[in-house]
């Protein structure tokens, strides 16, 4: 049985960034995987892309790789950021796990974040605006899911303490 | 002609009646002896009177050693503003006063004495501020180098709430008013000055001297009533501003507004905002460090993947493509 092919997180085969450049989005995917245990991020550049479609590429990639700094972790708890430099196309892919918090909306915003750096040539600037506003949102999401913010004193659920108006009588 | 005449005619009449409604004195008349020598021609006395002024010689003095120059001199002396001497001062204001009115130089009589200080002592049963006056004469002067607080560390100092008023006779205007600091506190310097304006004004109203110290101790009464009640209340005078000193309203000093605000709540505003900073950072740093953990719910794989099946955007970020009409590609959800 072949082992599957292994990636880092962040993988630069265009050679969009350079070595300073991967070094400080290595520590941004780094630090995403440290704020949320159990999610990890990549980010990827390929040039040329192996399918004429960009979507079935990213598919069929996301399936078949592993990556590395993910340790145990499956790569259906994983997230890929895929830029086409050939193409000029940039999608993201992800994993089973995150379809509980994550919407296309949500892949749609942020990659709109970065299209306005990618389209000036911005690369580096458009990775990190990508990845801000992807943090941005399962920061959100994780505090609608478990009522975690800082200022919500209210309880979860209140008990129910009055009646039903109908029980009562009362007439509205 | 016939009118030119009778124009004349009733002008002579109306100069007639008009001289008829005054009662002028009758014009002279010669006597004998002046036609007689006037019509010999000789000189006659009546042509003294129309004689120049200049030309008469001045009367001569009729006190023997009396000088015009040595009159006005001593005028002026008696007028000039002058200290009061050492000796007097010490009369005044060595020792704490015995009685509220103090004329250690006789300036009123018994009878006008007695009468004031009844009403000043009347004052004292009525009212917790002692009012004290002090009699001068009108070109007497306090000399400069005095100090009131020294004056009521010294005398007045276990008194209470006092107020001295140093009054010039037949000279209000220089009248001047001190009060202890217990007064102080709850009048203001604006206050204090109209106090003493009105008892002025109300001295000025009268004609003997006398009688304006009347007025101005009956004033200063009712002013002192006023600031006892400030001082009972426990009032707080505001600082001086512009305003007081005679500018108009309008200038109105923030610099000293707002360091007299930064003075009472400075200290409360510094607090707050530091208190608010640390909790920003504080809020920020946890927010930096906090973990956040997504359950995991299994999901079945779809479509053969075993680890993913949603692409969910693709973006064709090159700028002139983007700007294209060109339609993106939507995502492959399968």
């Amino acid at each position: 049985m072949a082992h599957p092919p292994s990636y880092s997180i962040l993988t630069d085969q265009a050679g969009l960034l350079r070595f300073k450049e991967r070094k400080q989005v290595k520590r941004l995917l780094e630090a995403f995987m440290q704020r949320f245990p159990g999610r990890f991020l990549a980010v990827m550049s390929i040039a040329p892309s192996p399918h004429e479609q960009a979507a079935l590429a990213g598919l069929s990639l996301f399936n078949r790789c592993h990556f590395t700094e993910a340790g145990e972790l499956a790569s259906a708890a994983g997230m890929i950021l895929l830029i086409d430099i050939e193409k000029k196309h940039a999608l993201m892919v992800y994993g089973y796990l995150w379809e509980e918090h994550w919407t296309e909306e949500d892949s749609q915003f942020c990659l709109a974040k970065g299209q306005t750096h990618w389209s000036e040539g911005l690369y580096l600037a458009g990775v990190i605006a990508t990845i801000a506003a992807i943090e941005k949102i399962l920061v959100r999401r994780h505090r609608r899911l478990h009522q975690t913010s800082w200022f919500d004193w209210r309880p979860k659920k209140l008990p129910r303490c009055v009646a039903a108006s109908s029980k009562r009588g009362g007439s509205s | 002609m016939s009118f030119t005449r009778i124009a004349l005619v009733t002008l002579i009449a109306m100069t007639n009646s008009l001289g008829q409604v005054d009662e002028l004195p009758p014009l002279p008349e010669w006597s004998e002896e002046d036609m007689r020598r006037w019509e010999q021609g000789d000189e006659l006395i009546s042509d003294m009177l129309f004689q120049s002024q200049q030309e008469i010689e001045p009367v001569a003095p009729m006190i023997e050693g009396f000088s015009w120059q040595d009159y006005e001199r001593e005028v002026a002396e008696e007028k000039k503003i002058r200290d009061i001497p050492a000796d007097l001062l010490d009369a005044y204001f060595s020792r704490k006063p015995s009685s509220f009115l103090i004329d250690p130089q006789n300036i009123l009589t018994r009878q006008e004495y007695r009468d004031r200080l009844s009403f000043l002592k009347y004052h004292d049963s009525d009212s917790r501020v002692g009012l004290y006056v002090y009699l001068f004469e009108g070109q007497q002067e306090l000399p400069s180098e005095m100090e009131m607080e020294q004056l009521f560390k010294e005398h007045f100092s276990d008194a209470g709430p006092t107020a001295l008023v140093m009054y010039y006779m037949d000279e209000p205007g220089r009248a001047e008013l001190y009060l202890s600091n217990e007064l102080i506190r709850s009048v203001g310097q604006a206050e204090r000055r109209r106090a003493l304006q009105s008892a002025i004004n109300q001295a000025r109203s009268k004609s003997q001297p006398v009688d304006q110290l009347d007025g101005f101790c009956v004033q200063m009464s009712i002013r002192l009533y006023w600031m006892e009640k400030a001082w009972q209340a426990g009032i707080i005078a505001a600082p001086e501003i512009e305003a007081e000193r005679g500018s108009s309203p309008s200038s109105f000093d923030w610099r000293q507004a707002f360091a007299s605000w930064w003075s009472q709540w400075g200290h409360y505003t510094l607090m707050a905002a530091l208190f608010s900073v640390v909790l920003l950072v504080g809020r920020w740093i946890h927010h930096r460090r906090r973990q956040y953990r997504f359950d995991d719910h299994p999901i079945r794989p779809r479509l053969g993947f075993p680890q993913a099946a949603s692409a969910s955007l693709v973006r064709r970020f090159s700028l002139h493509r983007s700007l294209s009409s060109e339609p993106s590609e939507r995502s492959h959800r399968r």
